[in-house]
This record gives C-alpha cells, sequence and structure tokens, in this order.
C-alpha cells in the first residue's frame, strides 16, 4: 500500500513539474472526442457519405435519423474506440511511457526520439493490446454469461468492468517493458507477468483505485433511458463524454504510474 | 517568406477541419429534431386522454410545437408532415378554412414533390367532403387526379371519386365516376405506351372494370398484361386474380383450377409456387376433387421439407378431404398426428380442443364428452400460473374455451382470476369474467364489481374506461327492465 501510494505521489509530481506529460492522454482523448463527434454527424452530409452505407447495411436505414441515430451511438463509438485505441492510442501510450522515462531521469522530455521510439515499437505494443484487449473480452463474457438475464444490471455491469481490469492487470507491465527496455513481444509478456507477480498487491492496489473513476459512470449509464425520456437523446452524448474524460484520467494512471515502478525498481536493483 | 506563410497556413488547417464540421449538420437532421420534439410534446398532451378531452389549449400548444418545424425548415419533407398534423388538429376543432390553408400551403411549398402535393391536394377534398359540400369535393378530387396524374393518390382518386357517388346514393354520378375513371385510365395507357406506367394503370383499369362490375372486360386487361409482359411477376399477379375472380365472384371453381395449373406450368420458378400450389389444392377440395387436393397436398409436404408452415397447412388441408369424405378415424388420427409432428405451434396446442369441436360437429355426443375431459386434463397439466410465455397464454384461453363448452363457471371464473393477476397489462381477462357474471350467471352484482375493478386498474385507459361505463350503463338498465318487468 505504502509503495502504490508512494508510485502516485511520483506520478502527480511528475505530472504537476512536467505539464507536457499530459499531451499523450490529451491527444488521445481529443482523438476520440473527435470521433465521437464525426459519429454524431454520420446522418449529415459529407460525412454521411462515407459512414451512412455501412450504418444503414449493418443496422438498417432507421439509424440514420433522429433520434435512432443518436441511440446507436455507443455502439458505433465503441467500434470506433477500438480502432483509435489501436492505433493513434498505442502510438501516444508508447510517447507517454518513453517521457515518464525523461521525467524519472529527470531529463527535458524528448518529443521527437520517444515518438521514434514509439513508432518502431509499435507492432510490439499492437501484440500486446490485442492480448490485453481478447483476455479483457473474453472474462467480461464469462462474467456476464454467469449471471441470469434477470440479475441487476447494475450488478453485472460492474462486476465485468472489474473483472475486465483484472484481467488486463497481468500485462500491464508489458508495454512499459516493451519501451523502456526494448524487448520482443513474447519477452515484454513474459516479463511483465513476472512483474506482475512480484508485485501483486502494489498492482492491483495501483490500479484498481483509480479505475474506481469509473464507477460512478457505470451507476449513470443505467439511468440513460430514463433521462432520454424525461430529458433529449444526447443523454447519450454526454455520458459518453463523460467516458472519455473518466477514461483520459485512468490511463494517465495506468500508464504512468506501471512505468515509475518498473523503473524504480530498475534502479533499486 | 516561404516558411513564415507554410507556418501561418499550418495554423489554418485545425480552423477549417472546425468549421467544416460545424458546417455538417444538415437542415433534415435538424428538422428531425425539432419534428422529434413536437411529437414528444403532443405525446405528453395527449397522454391518457381521449380526443374529445382536448382543450383548444392543448391543441394550441400541439400545433406551436410543429409549427416551429414548418417555420424553422419549411422545405423538408417533415415541414410538409408537421403540416398535415396541424392540419389534422384544426380539422379536430372543425376550424376547416385553417386546414384548407395549411394544406394550400403544403402544395405550394411542396409542388415540386408531386407525392407530398398530390396528398395535400387529397387532404383539402377530404375536408369538403366532411363538411358535406359534395361540388368543392368533387373538384378537388379532380385536381388531384389532373395535377398529379402518376402518384399513387393521382391513380386511384378515380376509383374513390366512384366510390364517394356509391356513398352519396348518387347512382348517376357513380356510374358517370365509374366512366370518367376507365376514361382516365384508358388515356394514360395510350399516353404512357410500352412503358411501366402503362402496365401499372392497366392494373387500376382492372380495378375500374371490377367496381363495374363488368368482369369479362377486367378479365380482358388481365389477359393483355399476360399477353404483353408474360414473363413479368405482374403477368403472375394478373393470372393469380384473374383465378381469384373466376373462384369468388363467377363461382367457376373449374376455371379458376384451370388458370392456376397453366400459372404452374409456365412459371415453374415463379416466387410465390408453393403458395400457389397449395391454393390449387384448396381449390381441388372446394371443388370435391378429393384424390387430387389430397395428392397435392401430399406433395407440397413431400417437395418443401423445410417449410414447416406449409407443410402444417398441407395436413390440416389433407384433415379437411377426411372430413369431406366422413373418414373419422382419420381426421382424427390427423389432428393427433400434428400435434407429434408440429408440437411447438398453435395448431398442436388446439390439437385436443379441435377434436373435441369436431366430435361436436358431427353430433358424435359420446365421443364429444370423452375428447372434452380429454383436452381438460391435457390443458390442466400443461398451463402454469407462473409461465408467462405465449404457449402458456394459448393453453389457458383453450383450457377457458373448453370449461365454457363445459359450463364450469367456477373453474373459468377462478383460471380468469389466476390470468388477470398475472397478466395486469391485459384487461381482457377481467373483461371476460364481467361478461360470464352478467351473461351466464346473471350476477349483475358480482359483474358490476369487476367492471369497476377494470376501471379502477386501467385508469389511464380512458377508451375502456369509457367503454366500461357504457356497460355499467346497459347493465343497469337490464337490471331495471327486468324488476319492472317482475
Amino acid at each position: 500500500m505504502k509503495l502504490a501510494i508512494n508510485i502516485w505521489k511520483r506520478t502527480v509530481i511528475a505530472l504537476c513539474k512536467n505539464r507536457k506529460l499530459l499531451v499523450p492522454f490529451v491527444i488521445s482523448a481529443g482523438f476520440s472526442g473527435l470521433v465521437l463527434y464525426i459519429l454524431y454527424l454520420a446522418p449529415s452530409r459529407p460525412v454521411s457519405l462515407v459512414l451512412a452505407p455501412p450504418i444503414r447495411a449493418f443496422f438498417g436505414e432507421k439509424f440514420l435519423h433522429y433520434p435512432y441515430s443518436i441511440y446507436l451511438l455507443p455502439k458505433l463509438f465503441y467500434y470506433a474506440q477500438l480502432l483509435v485505441n489501436s492505433t493513434i492510442g498505442l502510438i501516444m501510450t508508447g510517447l507517454a511511457i518513453g517521457f515518464v522515462k525523461d521525467a524519472y531521469n529527470k531529463e527535458e522530455l524528448k518529443t521527437p526520439a520517444d515518438l521514434a521510439v514509439s513508432f518502431k515499437r509499435y507492432f510490439t505494443l499492437l501484440g500486446i493490446w490485442a492480448i490485453m484487449f481478447l483476455s479483457m473480452f473474453v472474462i467480461s463474457e464469462l462474467v456476464k454469461r454467469a449471471f441470469p438475464a434477470e440479475a441487476n444490471q447494475l450488478l453485472i455491469d460492474c462486476l465485468v468492468y472489474i473483472a475486465g481490469i483484472l484481467a488486463q492487470l497481468v500485462f500491464i507491465y508489458a508495454m512499459p517493458i516493451a519501451i523502456l527496455e526494448k524487448k520482443g513481444f513474447l519477452g515484454s509478456l513474459k516479463q511483465g507477468f513476472l512483474f506482475f507477480k512480484k508485485f501483486f498487491f502494489t498492482t492491483i492496489v495501483l490500479i484498481i483505485v483509480p479505475a474506481a473513476i469509473y464507477l460512478p459512470l457505470l451507476i449513470l449509464n443505467q439511468y440513460v433511458p430514463k433521462l432520454i425520456n424525461k430529458l433529449w437523446p444526447e443523454v447519450v452524448i454526454i455520458a459518453l463524454g463523460l467516458g472519455i474524460l473518466a477514461t483520459f484520467i485512468i490511463d494517465i494512471f495506468f500508464t504512468c504510474a506501471p512505468a515509475f515502478l518498473l523503473l524504480q525498481n530498475k534502479d533499486e536493483k | 517568406m516561404k516558411n513564415n506563410t507554410r507556418t501561418q497556413f499550418k495554423k489554418l488547417i485545425p480552423v477549417f477541419i472546425v468549421l467544416i464540421l460545424v458546417g455538417c449538420s444538415s437542415n433534415r437532421f435538424k428538422a428531425e429534431k425539432l419534428f422529434w420534439q413536437a411529437e414528444k410534446k403532443a405525446s405528453k398532451i395527449t397522454k391518457g386522454k381521449l380526443q374529445e378531452d382536448l382543450t383548444d389549449k392543448d391543441i394550441n400548444k400541439m400545433i406551436s410545437a410543429y409549427r416551429k418545424v414548418v417555420s424553422s425548415y419549411p422545405l423538408e419533407s417533415l415541414a410538409a408532415q408537421s403540416q398535415f398534423v396541424i392540419a389534422n388538429l384544426y380539422i379536430s376543432q372543425k376550424e376547416y378554412d385553417k386546414a384548407l390553408a395549411e394544406l394550400k400551403s403544403v402544395i405550394q411549398n411542396f409542388s415540386s414533390r408531386p407525392k407530398i402535393a398530390s396528398a395535400a391536394q387529397f387532404g383539402r377534398a377530404e375536408i369538403f367532403e366532411k363538411r358535406g359540400m359534395t361540388d368543392e369535393a368533387i373538384t378537388e378530387y379532380q385536381k388531384v387526379v389532373d395535377l398529379y396524374p402518376l402518384t399513387p393518390l393521382g391513380l386511384s382518386t378515380p376509383l374513390y371519386i366512384s366510390q364517394y357517388y356509391k356513398r352519396l346514393g348518387d347512382t348517376e354520378g357513380q356510374r358517370k365516376a365509374r366512366r370518367q375513371a376507365v376514361r382516365n385510365y384508358k388515356k394514360l395507357i395510350f399516353d404512357y405506351a410500352d412503358t411501366e406506367v402503362a402496365t401499372m394503370v392497366q392494373n387500376y383499369l382492372a380495378q375500374a372494370y371490377l367496381q363495374q362490375e363488368d368482369w369479362d372486360e377486367a378479365i380482358k386487361v388481365w389477359d393483355e398484361i399476360i399477353i404483353k409482359h408474360p414473363d413479368t411477376p405482374q403477368a403472375i399477379r394478373s393470372l393469380i386474380t384473374k383465378a381469384e375472380l373466376r373462384a369468388r365472384e363467377l363461382d367457376d371453381l373449374e376455371g379458376a383450377i384451370k388458370i392456376y395449373q397453366d400459372c404452374i406450368k409456365k412459371y415453374p420458378k415463379a416466387e410465390f409456387l408453393k403458395e400457389i400450389k397449395l391454393r390449387l389444392a384448396d381449390l381441388y377440395l372446394e371443388n370435391s376433387q378429393i384424390y387430387k387436393a389430397k395428392d397435392t397436398y401430399s406433395l407440397l409436404i413431400k417437395n418443401y421439407p423445410n417449410d414447416e408452415d406449409l407443410i402444417l397447412r398441407s395436413r390440416l388441408g389433407i384433415i379437411n378431404c377426411f372430413k369431406k369424405q366422413g373418414l373419422k378415424d382419420e381426421v382424427v388420427k390427423g389432428y393427433w398426428d400434428i400435434q407429434k409432428t408440429h408440437p411447438e405451434t398453435t395448431a398442436a396446442i388446439s390439437t385436443p380442443y379441435l377434436v373435441y369441436r369436431y366430435y361436436k360437429k358431427i353430433g358424435d355426443s359420446q365421443n364429444e364428452k370423452i375428447a372434452l375431459s380429454r383436452a381438460i386434463a391435457g390443458y390442466e397439466k400443461n398451463f402454469s400460473v407462473n409461465k408467462k410465455d405465449k404457449e402458456n397464454l394459448t393453453t389457458a384461453r383453450l383450457l377457458f374455451l373448453c370449461y365454457s363448452e363445459k359450463k364450469d363457471w367456477d373453474k373459468a371464473l377462478s383460471l380468469l382470476r389466476d390470468l388477470a393477476d398475472n397478466n395486469p397489462k391485459d384487461p381482457g381477462f377481467l373483461l371476460s369474467m364481467a361478461v360470464i357474471y352478467s351473461r351466464e350467471l346473471n350476477e349483475s352484482g358480482k359483474a358490476k364489481k369487476i367492471y369497476q375493478e377494470i376501471i379502477n386498474k386501467y385508469s389511464d385507459n380512458k377508451a375502456l374506461v369509457k367503454l366500461i361505463k357504457e356497460q355499467i350503463v346497459s347493465l343497469d338498465e337490464s337490471l331495471l327492465e327486468r324488476n319492472t318487468g317482475k
């Protein structure tokens, strides 16, 4: 617990001293926001020229009209988010880990050099991301199926979210290792797993606490249909926007804290 | 200098992107949003109210919500839709002139979109018709025909005018209108000869002849379509319509059978071939060609093993053949076979009841009693109060029918009470209870109690409450009549 608090402290101090450390996360969140806006505009020209045919083919003409286009946004945004996370998101994660290393060494943040490393290690990062996504997906599906259909939806959503986070934890150090120690795909996974085993409880505390920021959003999501009925369908966009904001904060801790722990452990050795 | 320009250009890129995206939201989308808001407001105002309960204030609120769509995006099709709603609201307030003006504005704004304009023109004619202004109504209807001849309304209005005269009891006007309709369609066929439009209009022409009960002329039109466009869906449709005309209007079952036989021969790959074959089998049965009917049904079962619905209908067809032959045992065996082969279907669930009905119909009172007891035992075994699936509800309804046949009202009422408690959204079970109390048991007091329960439970459903109140009044009246009669 003490170690976890120490790492959080380090992360917050590094962020306060080097505001530039926030840039990769701002860019990722900014892209997500832009994608959400573009999806919102899907029924209107000129965006509809590109997005209307697949929406029509997969979901039906109805979803190109108000308010159904808004109701479809969470689903579309989920798929778009996968694309953003696996491209720009990964490059920015790599850059952020590079920045953490610079900050830890009390050096100036070297954007071009760190960005170059991130690009070079992209496919390794993509492999790790795919493994993390798949394990999260499989675990979430298993949890979903373990409950009967009439079970409390909020409880299921919370358990699915927590199970998904726990599934990702096993591989949480793989990306920092791929960037900081320039290990290959399997090497990063293996070393990351061993490191996770070594710092099992610290990692859980380190990640679960910031991840809890998302829980109020899960509660809000339960009330979205009621709010739509009482207010307007645009409530969906507000909920998704808050989701982007929460992800932005969680991502900072998910990326920086493990990298700091890794660097600190290396130094102590 | 060059570098400076490049830097400035780079700075402008995000501004361009933002400008493009901001300008993206189309008028159609914005109009849809406003229309949705208007619909929501209207449904909030009308919730739980009958048309006559709406006050002028309510209606004006709704009009102003829809008016927002019209004033913000007057040329969007949703503006026209809003104006149609507004016109209807004016009509409900008996503000006919305002409704007429609203529809006129639609005609003006959407003159380039004949489908919308024709609907507005037709709406104006309907208002005159409603007000009993026959001449004006006819003039407006004629405008639909003259100005928008190729729209669905433009094509169907000549037939409508003739029906209008019929409703007025004006035989001469109706005769003239029919002649006028035929002339109109013939002119269009001439003007658009050898195009798809001509074939479409020919169908309307056939309809006009049917209205005149001029069967021969209608058949001639269909024959023309079949000859001119032999390999089109229209030709098949014409053949089927011709066959049905022979079967239903001309009592010429032989002729209808011959047409269906030709159709199957000519179009072995037709989309609805199996339906055509099934209809042919039904016609054989109707024409007492039992063996041919049975063969055709059997072939359908053999040739379409994956079409559950078709097989079921064919099996029922074969049972009907046995019924016509008087083969009692075969009929009953056929029903029980359906229960085995199609266990999930309504027909299978209904089998015990259908067997009972069959025995009742042929007057076999001994088997009738046994079948009813067997049906009740089976349904009682399969029915579960707590299950809410469709099959369970069907079982419950059949069990209720069986109890009613047996006149076991105690059990019927207890079953209905269970169903009413477990299906709180359906007032039908309580209604049936009230009917049993009032009509079968002559217990008006209990019937009134049930009616009161319906009023309390479904107070939001104004139409139902109104109906129930009427029932209570008529119950009181009949009670009074009975008492004074005594």
